[in-house]
């Protein structure tokens, strides 16, 4: 006989092992914001690199490989990658970065189409450093979060 | 299956626990996993092993020797299965008729 409550039971402890990937995670290494500051810069000015020639995208296919080859790190260190539905304090989190980030992107454009890569580099940094900061504080209160709801 | 479509592959807690856990990643190391269900090295490869069994998961093994892991993924199948288990398991709780 199994009752309601060894059902209800069961759900919740499958709530919880479905948020996990999303919400238990080692700590961000510290260098993160540094790296990716500074894979922002090398994209920025691979723009300055003159044309002709395959310079400029071989620099820029190198610096792609060197994200990919990030993630991948990271995805082995954390020990999964979540995918599918986030948890709900994990989804307000994430629409809001989608939000931001194609803000940033579009005032580096700008910046880029009226004063070229020496300006935009600057703005990318000083655009993306605090909005990432504040991304990763946001996603780990979030995380902080579900763990309380879900116990 | 059960009378009320429970697949008693999945029903085990564990290994209910390990294919949400599952169906909401890309893939999950043997650590994580077991760090999660809070179990035994040897209990999660044996729960893991049924999953396999059924189709349900499959059981990846990276390298050799010491520094070796193993990583899971769940199957189309599995995605499957565990989806009609929870939907089965919500229609009882909707019900609250208690199971035999």
């Amino acid at each position: 006989m199994e009752s309601a409550r060894d059902i209800e039971e069961a759900l919740h402890q499958a709530d919880r092992a479905a948020a996990a990937p999303y919400i238990d995670y080692p700590p961000i290494p510290r260098s993160y914001l540094v790296v990716t500051g500074l894979w922002a810069v090398c994209f920025c000015l691979t723009f300055a690199i003159p044309r002709p020639g395959p310079l400029r995208e071989v620099a820029q296919l190198m610096l792609i490989a060197v994200s990919l080859a990030l993630t991948r790190w990271y995805h082995r260190h954390r020990g999964t990658w979540p995918r599918g539905r986030a948890p709900e304090e994990i989804r307000r989190v994430k629409v809001t970065f989608v939000i931001g980030a194609t803000v940033v992107v579009c005032l580096v454009a700008v910046a880029f189409g009226l004063a070229g890569p020496w300006v935009a580099t600057p703005v990318a940094v000083v655009v993306m450093a605090p909005a990432l900061a504040w991304y990763e504080r946001a996603y780990a209160n979030a995380a902080a979060r579900a763990r309380a709801r879900l116990g | 299956m059960s009378q009320f479509g429970l697949d008693p592959v999945i029903h085990a807690p564990k290994r209910l626990a390990a294919m949400a856990l599952l169906a909401s990643a890309h893939g999950a190391d043997f650590a994580f996993v077991r760090e999660q269900l809070q179990i035994s090295a040897s209990d999660l490869s044996k729960q893991m092993a049924e999953l396999a069994k059924a189709g349900y998961i499959e059981i990846r093994k990276h390298g050799r020797g010491p520094g070796a892991t193993t990583s899971y993924r769940i199957t189309k199948v599995g995605r499957r299965a565990y989806a009609a288990h929870r939907q089965a398991l919500e229609a009882i709780l909707a019900m609250d008729v208690p199971r035999t």
